[in-house]
């Protein structure tokens, strides 16, 4: 019906262009785009507002946002691309999703790379295109009580640490009382001294708050321990779980969940769950994405207490990812979609994005806005010091998945990392092109 | 049952609409579902190229297929004896006069009035062990327990099923029981045979069919489950909770294999197929 | 009466089970997110109804206009499925139309995942030109529903005294005067059945919904999953779209069963 109508619209204007020589005021042509509810959607908003009533006038477009929940995104995107639909002209993607999407997306031009954190625009290229602007850059943390880690350095504490971490571990460590230089064993150890089971003591009666359910978006965090440890999904183009440092990782997890250093209820954790485990005071720490920050610094037990730091291990790193808009190949006003896109990477319209709440990918934005949050320079130092993401091609999005599904099991302690780690690497083979 | 010509055109007549109805909504996307079931249909590749009975044969050797199957079976199984055993009950107490009965008949049809999906969100949160109430309550007298442990959420998933549908159940049972003739209870009254008798020798009997119906519905649309799970478990630990629905959501928007989606589809009505003459047997609706 | 109450403690057992995720939303509706994010007994209220506010639409989402959509597609659903569901059931129980092949089609229908069918719905609702449409939305419902419609309506024309029916029949009425005059009135229950639970469902319905509508057909359902972000879940806010989203069917369901009683009470069934 609404297509019908601005058709009617768009060849009345033709005919007006067609019969004048100077044609007047051009009727608008309507790019809708996607995104997902949230404090993304809600920026988003914002800059839509600001574009329609200033530069979109001048280009001659409107642009309407729509929301769809965040669980069925990128399910309804992918039926959508399947039917090769022109319902939207832009769609929402990421990086860890763009080599999926790529077949239905139009290259984007005229884009300054200098602009943005590199680890999250050169995520969106695909065969050197870039198929999507970056919006927000996410990455992981780990979050952590920083009373109880000030607390550890007495000397009291320091003989219980010790001995905590004899009997769950197996070696007598120090407290570490810089998370920023911890290794795996002082996280676990830490843990562990704050875990009600071991240290009666303890604040909260778990030392650890492990997101261990079968969601892809898990593996991304698994994926800091395995780096961390100085693995990686792939060594030469062939798999490497199945090595000591992929089984090594697997093993954090496994230990964290069977030595009770987090819930029995954690092996269906997520987010949500997580940033629960924190806010109501009985975990102590978290390995869990920066978008928590704002709720963690602000509410229960963690509000003003919270502490942040890179993910522990000795080869350092983050997964980073991008989220991102890219333009449907199907859609029948590319030359109106590509005006907002041109729009959508300045550094005005990022600027606008970031005071509504959102978190460009652009280190200029984020520096000026530390103020109002103060983990966007963690953000800047950590992307660029520690960001690392896999890039595994086409079939990324699939291998999260399936990792997690692979892996989950042995995070629960139900198989053993022996028996997990073949299969993984079975899969990543089947999945990589 | 035909009595004469004029009733045939009658009929066709009475059943057209539904005729119209599933040629224009079923017909084409069941071709266009096997179409795609018959072709190398993938999200990550643009191309669509026929690829014969491929799927089919990577469903039929895919363990991860049979164990959700599995799965599905065994928790179709049991939430359809939970929830027809309860729901018979409940229908049971229903179907007499007492105080509240109005009020009451709603509140229990409330757990079917809200989408799975939401429902899943509101037990992730009434039920999480930091912030939910329920695990409040329960450590308040002094019980810990751990709903999502991975050694329970069978229990766990059962009892949330059970809690939603019931209701379900509840409903078409209690539409049943007002078929019987309310004299059939006086009379035994009189005769001096007992409530439970009465149940075991009468109504179950006269409800039989109606049971069958609904224990049949139940099971078939447990075959469906996928929300709750999907958004409590995602089918985990690795695949231990995972439906066949989950299995197919997943296959086709996750790993973005359409074909492969498609063909598991088809397979499960296929491996179902066979039951469905024994099922219209009990519903009793083989007319002639 | 009296000796009765004893049905009421349990039917109101039963209740309070299954209300639990309810009464769960309820009170966290109207709490702060500080008190939601510290624990469950945090005793700290939202004097401001933020969250209501938020469910209402303060949070930027028209929930005016899902919930206007829920309903219109609700009460459609329940009047197309009836309108093709019934006299279909009529023909095949009573005059034999299709055997029992129709019904095993319908029921096939319902074991196939919902997943099968969403791409080539969008596809024909797309050349329908319906998508995003509450029309489109009724349609897709009713194809979920019919199934369960045509069983239901079966067995009770089934469970009907077919001597009326023989006996209006003999009297020289039609087909179509027995099925409205004589069949429907008794159809009471079964009408009152599928009415509830087609609402219900069609109410309910999530990922059709999800897939065919993007903004002018959005229900509540969906429209509630906008709480569920990227940066968690606003467990008050989606607490209190729940909490109101259920009301609609829970009056549907009220008036549906006065009507239901006055079916049964009618004692035409019961000869």
């Amino acid at each position: 019906m609404r297509l019908r109508k601005l058709l009617t619209v768009a060849i009345a204007a033709g005919a007006l262009v067609a019969g004048f020589a100077v044609a007047p005021a051009q009727a608008a042509t309507e790019v809708k785009m996607i995104l997902w509810p949230g404090p993304e959607g809600e920026a988003m908003q914002k800059v839509v507002d600001a574009y329609n009533a200033g530069q979109g006038k001048k280009d001659g477009v409107v642009v309407k946002q729509v929301l769809l929940s965040r669980d069925n995104t990128f399910a309804k995107e992918a039926a959508l691309m399947k039917a090769k639909s022109s319902e939207y002209d832009i769609y929402f993607t990421a990086s860890y999703l763009v080599g999926q999407h790529a077949p239905y997306l139009s290259e984007i031009k005229g884009v300054n790379d200098m602009l943005y954190l590199k680890a999250s625009i050169d995520g969106l290229k695909v065969n050197k295109k870039q198929m999507a602007l970056p919006l927000d850059t996410s990455l992981h943390f780990m979050y952590y009580r920083t009373d109880l880690v000030s607390s550890l350095s007495s000397a009291a504490n320091t003989a219980k640490y010790k001995q905590i971490s004899k009997t769950v571990l197996g070696k007598e460590l120090s407290p570490n009382t810089d998370p920023e230089t911890w290794s795996w064993d002082d996280a676990l150890a830490t843990a562990a001294f704050f875990t009600q089971k071991y240290n009666p003591d303890s604040p909260t009666k778990y030392g650890y708050a492990l997101p261990a359910k079968n969601l892809l978006y898990n593996t991304m965090i698994w994926n800091d321990v395995l780096w961390g440890l100085g693995g990686n999904w792939y060594k030469n183009g062939a798999p490497n779980l199945n090595t000591a440092s992929g089984k090594a990782a697997i093993d954090v997890y496994r230990t964290i969940y069977t030595k009770e250093l987090t819930s029995p209820d954690s092996s269906q954790w997520e987010y949500a769950e997580t940033n629960a485990a924190l806010t109501s005071g009985n975990a102590m720490m978290a390995l869990q994405w920066n978008a928590a920050y704002s709720e963690l610094s602000k509410t229960g037990s963690t509000s003003g207490k919270v502490g942040i730091a890179a993910p522990p291990g000795k080869g350092q790193r983050t997964h980073v990812h991008a989220l991102a808009v890219g333009l449907n190949k199907f859609s029948k006003k590319q030359a109106a979609a590509q005006k907002w896109m041109k729009y959508l990477a300045t550094v005005p319209a990022m600027k606008n994005y970031a005071a509504a709440g959102g978190v460009p990918s652009m280190p200029e934005i984020l520096n000026t806005m530390v103020s109002t949050n103060a983990s966007f320079a963690n953000i800047i130092t950590y992307a660029g010091k520690y960001g690392y993401s896999e890039s595994a091609g086409a079939r990324e999005f699939d291998i999260y998945a399936k990792l997690a599904e692979v892996l989950s099991p042995a995070w629960v302690g139900q198989k053993t990392a022996d028996e997990v780690a073949s299969v993984a690497d079975a899969a990543l083979k089947s999945l990589r092109k | 049952m035909i009595r004469q010509r004029k009733d045939r055109v009658s009929a066709f007549v009475l059943a057209a609409p539904l005729l119209l109805f599933l040629s224009v909504l079923v017909v084409w996307p069941i071709y266009l579902g096997i179409k795609t079931a018959l072709s190398r249909d993938l999200l990550s590749e643009f191309e669509i190229t026929p690829a014969g009975l491929d799927n089919f044969r990577t469903v039929i050797a895919a363990p991860d297929f049979w164990s959700a199957l599995r799965f599905t079976i065994i928790f179709a199984v049991v939430v359809t004896i939970v929830e027809g055993l309860l729901g018979f009950g409940l229908a049971l107490i229903f179907d007499r006069k007492f105080p509240g009965k109005r009020t009451l008949f709603s509140m229990v049809l409330i757990p079917i009035m809200i989408a799975p999906s939401l429902m899943a969100v509101m037990y992730r949160l009434i039920l999480n062990e930091n912030i939910g109430v329920i695990p409040g309550v329960l450590q308040k007298f002094g019980w810990e327990f751990s709903i999502f442990d991975q050694r329970y959420v069978f229990f766990t998933l059962v009892t949330l099923d059970a809690i939603q549908y019931t209701s379900f159940a509840f409903l078409l049972v209690y539409a049943a029981l007002q078929n019987i003739p309310q004299e059939i209870y006086e009379s035994a009254a009189i005769d001096g045979a007992r409530y439970r008798q009465v149940i075991w020798r009468i109504t179950l009997p006269i409800l039989k069919p109606a049971l069958a119906i609904i224990a049949m519905l139940r099971l078939i649309d447990s075959f469906r489950t996928f929300d709750t799970i999907y958004i409590l478990t995602g089918g985990g630990p690795g695949i231990s909770t995972q439906t066949i629905g989950i299995y197919i959501y997943k296959t086709a928007f996750i790993t973005g294999d359409f074909g492969l989606a498609s063909a598991a589809s088809v397979t499960l009505v296929l491996l179902l197929a066979p039951l469905m003459p024994k099922i219209i047997k009990q519903f009793r609706l083989d007319i002639k | 009466m009296k000796r009765n109450l004893w049905a009421s403690g349990l039917a109101a057992l039963f209740a309070f089970f299954f209300m639990l995720p309810l009464i769960g939303a309820v009170y966290t509706s109207f709490r702060t997110d500080n008190a939601i994010a510290s624990g469950p007994f945090v005793w700290e209220f939202d004097s401001k109804f933020t969250h209501y506010k938020n469910a209402m639409g303060a949070a930027g989402y028209d929930f005016a206009s899902f919930f206007q959509n829920s309903i219109l597609i609700s009460i459609g659903t329940v009047i197309l499925t009836t309108l093709i569901s019934l006299p279909a059931a009529y023909s095949i129980v009573r005059l034999g139309f299709g055997g029992a092949w129709l019904l095993r089609i319908a029921l096939s229908l319902r074991i196939l995942p919902a997943v099968f069918f969403i791409i080539p719905f969008y596809k024909l609702f797309t050349n329908l030109s319906i998508v995003d449409s509450v029309r489109g939305l009724i349609l897709a419902n009713t194809f979920v529903n019919i199934t369960l419609a045509l069983l239901i309506f079966s067995s009770t024309i089934k469970d009907l005294p077919y001597e009326i029916e023989e006996a209006a029949h003999v009297d020289g009425a039609g087909v179509f005067r027995t099925l409205t005059s004589i069949v429907f009135p008794l159809m009471g229950p079964g009408l009152a059945a599928v009415g509830v639970l087609t609402f219900i469902f069609s109410w309910s319905d999530y990922l059709f919904a999800v897939v065919l509508s993007s903004s002018n057909a959005t229900p509540v359902t969906v429209g509630a999953a906008n709480f569920v972000t990227s940066y968690g879940v606003r467990w008050g806010d989606i607490s209190a779209a729940v909490t109101l989203s259920v009301l609609p069917p829970l009056i549907f369901a009220t008036l549906a069963q006065k009507y239901l009683v006055k079916g049964l009470s009618s004692g035409a069934i019961k000869g």
